[in-house]
């Protein structure tokens, strides 16, 4: 049972002196979806990259599944561990939905037809039918691209799953289905799932949410 | 995987393929060009035979011959050929009871005369050029379709009478000149002699010959043509040699100089000026699609952004993405790259302007393989976190 803790976590951005983030303190465990919702410079995205690996903080430390997060680290942590869906779905334009689910699969050196099996059921598992595997990005709708990528972070078995507004660009019902799948990968898979959002209706269909606020993560009534 | 990129994302491969194809294109059209018209220069320089003729004064004046001088200073020149005289006067021609009016050219030397006009001359059994040369021989080239007219063959007789003016025979005073027809001529291009009739030159002033009397003289005089030509090695120089022999020819007296120079003057500048607009449209042309080539890889490179960051953020290293991502580039480039080359070879062939267009295209692809690195590099040069804010529009 994987679990990420962070332990007084501070921040700064060089030439700024003020903490962004201030003393930050809390453990996230796996199979549990947990929303961190915030004002605009709360400090929301700051975190967001201290969990998705793209940097280490300035102050305390974060702990992935017993492991100190260092900067020598950060790309083993990334390749190995955690799956980034970001509002802008980040997928590869000129890759069909296949191809971009077979990505880390590749990356990790599995066989390229080997991953092409396994890509499609990770597509069929998060509703996407055969029909559209060979299609690309441009080719599809916003809700359609934002399951790939959550296709594509199961694949090659990340443990920790970190979203940046996964929601933002899709209207009501496809956030629904969205938050539905994200809420079935910590279920039924026993992911460890992030959910950065503004949006409070999407945050109460988490399991545990956190406000994050002048720095400061506090667990949200 | 880089023929799938140029299939799934064909702009920029086929605005780079066009640009390759009309850079390598117009690189051959512009040099073939220049090349070809600069030796059109050198071969008219070359080849153009610049002919001079300088008559004795306006016609009736009392200059009725070329200055010693002037004949002396064209003889002396190193740019002029032989200076020849050649003097026309209209004339009755009778033989075989036919009588036509006509004219005849008095010439110095025949064979120059020939060569000049471009005639075809065949003459009869027992004939030659050098008879005309000979003293006291009364002998003439005859034009071919008058001598079918006449129905006169080499060896046979015409007779010729000089006029005062154009079918003005005045039968009491005119002196009938009897000529042996030495041969034939014909003549092609457009530098056809007045004569139709050409005897030697002393036919007309002897006191019994074509011009008999003093009137008739001073009257057709005035019509000898001095001719020379200049050297072919000095036709780059015309002007020069004109301007010298227009001072020493206005130093003596009035006289008028023509020369066939406009031709080649026009020829030549005209190609002179193809050259030169060719010359000044190559560098700009050339640098628009070299701009042309770097805009479109910047573009392309460019828009390689989001997936470098999917790349980073899976945990790649940055030298392994750029150096992956530029290795594919360069694949797509060289691909893009082939096609143009090909087409190059069969639209333009092993030339010699070929090697312009193969420099350009080895330069174009050397842009692109520095510009896309230099891209790429620039795009991978920020951290992760900013380059993932950017992605965002943060």
């Amino acid at each position: 049972m994987a679990e990420l803790i962070l332990n007084e976590v501070r921040y700064h951005y060089p030439k700024s002196e003020r903490d962004v983030l201030n003393g930050v303190s809390v453990r996230f465990e796996s199979g549990v979806l947990s929303t961190i919702r915030g004002r605009s410079g709360a400090g929301k995205s700051t975190l967001l990259h201290l969990l998705a690996g793209m940097d280490v903080p300035t102050g305390g430390s974060i702990v992935w599944d017993g492991s100190l997060l260092t900067k020598s680290g950060l790309d083993a942590y990334r390749r190995n561990d955690v799956g980034l869906i970001a509002q802008s779905y980040l997928l590869f334009p000129t890759r069909t939905a296949l191809e971009n689910v077979c990505y880390p699969m590749q990356l990790a050196g599995m066989d390229l037809k080997q991953a092409k099996v396994e890509a499609a059921q990770l597509l069929v598992s998060v509703g996407l039918g055969a029909e559209l595997h060979n299609r690309l990005p441009a080719n599809m709708s916003g809700g359609e691209q934002q399951r790939v990528g959550i296709a594509r972070c199961l694949a090659g078995n990340r443990r920790l799953i970190v979203a940046d507004e996964p929601t933002g660009n899709l209207d009501d019902d496809n956030a629904v289905e969205v938050m539905k799948c994200l809420l079935r990968l910590a279920h039924d898979y026993g992911k460890l799932v992030i959910v950065v959002t503004h949006d409070a209706d999407i945050a109460e269909m988490a399991d545990r949410r956190f406000y994050l606020s002048k720095g400061e993560l506090r667990p949200e009534a | 995987m880089v023929v799938k990129r140029i299939k799934r994302r064909p702009l920029f491969p086929m605005l780079l393929a066009l640009l390759f194809l009309v850079g390598t294109g117009l690189a051959v059209f512009l040099e073939a060009g220049i090349t070809q018209n600069k030796q059109a220069v050198e071969d008219l320089y070359a080849n153009t035979e610049v002919v001079y003729r300088i008559l004795p004064g306006p016609h009736g004046s009392s200059t009725l011959k070329v200055s010693p001088v002037i004949d002396k200073a064209i003889e002396a020149a190193p740019e002029s050929t032989a200076i020849s005289r050649s003097m026309d006067c209209p004339v009755a021609l009778s033989g075989k009871g036919l009588l036509t009016f006509s004219w005849v050219s008095a010439v110095s030397g025949i064979e120059e005369f020939i060569a000049r006009h471009n005639l075809e001359a065949e003459w009869g059994a027992g004939y030659s050029a050098a008879d005309f040369a000979e003293e006291g021989r009364r002998i003439c080239l005859m034009e071919k379709s008058l001598a079918e007219d006449f129905g006169l063959e080499p060896g046979e007789t015409v007779t010729i009478a000089g006029c005062l003016a154009e079918y003005q025979l005045d039968p009491e005073q005119a002196a009938y000149v009897d000529f042996e027809v030495a041969g034939i001529y014909s003549f092609q291009g457009t530098t056809a002699p007045t004569g139709a009739v050409l005897v030697p030159e002393p036919c007309f002033f002897e006191y019994d010959g074509i011009l008999y009397n003093t009137a008739m003289r001073q009257q057709w005089q005035a019509w000898t043509y001095y001719s020379f030509a200049l050297k072919k090695e000095y036709n780059r120089d015309y002007l020069g040699f004109q301007t010298k022999l227009l001072e020493t020819m206005n130093a003596l007296g009035s006289y008028s100089l023509y020369g066939t120079t406009r031709e080649l003057e026009n020829s030549v500048v005209m190609l002179e000026r193809r050259v030169q607009t060719m010359e000044t449209l190559q560098p700009p042309i050339l640098l628009s699609i070299l701009l042309g080539t770097v805009v479109v890889t910047i573009f392309d490179s460019m828009g390689r952004k989001s997936e470098l960051l999917i790349r980073l953020v899976f945990g790649e290293s940055k030298k392994k993405v750029l150096l992956s991502e530029w290795l594919i580039l360069i694949g797509q480039i060289l691909l893009t790259a082939a096609p143009a080359a090909v087409a190059m070879g069969v639209l333009y062939g092993i030339k010699g302007e070929i090697a312009l267009a193969g420099q350009l295209l080895v330069v174009e692809l050397c842009l692109c393989v520095v510009i896309s690195l230099l891209v790429l590099a620039v795009s991978l040069r920020g951290s992760l976190v900013q380059l993932y804010q950017k992605s965002k529009g943060d």
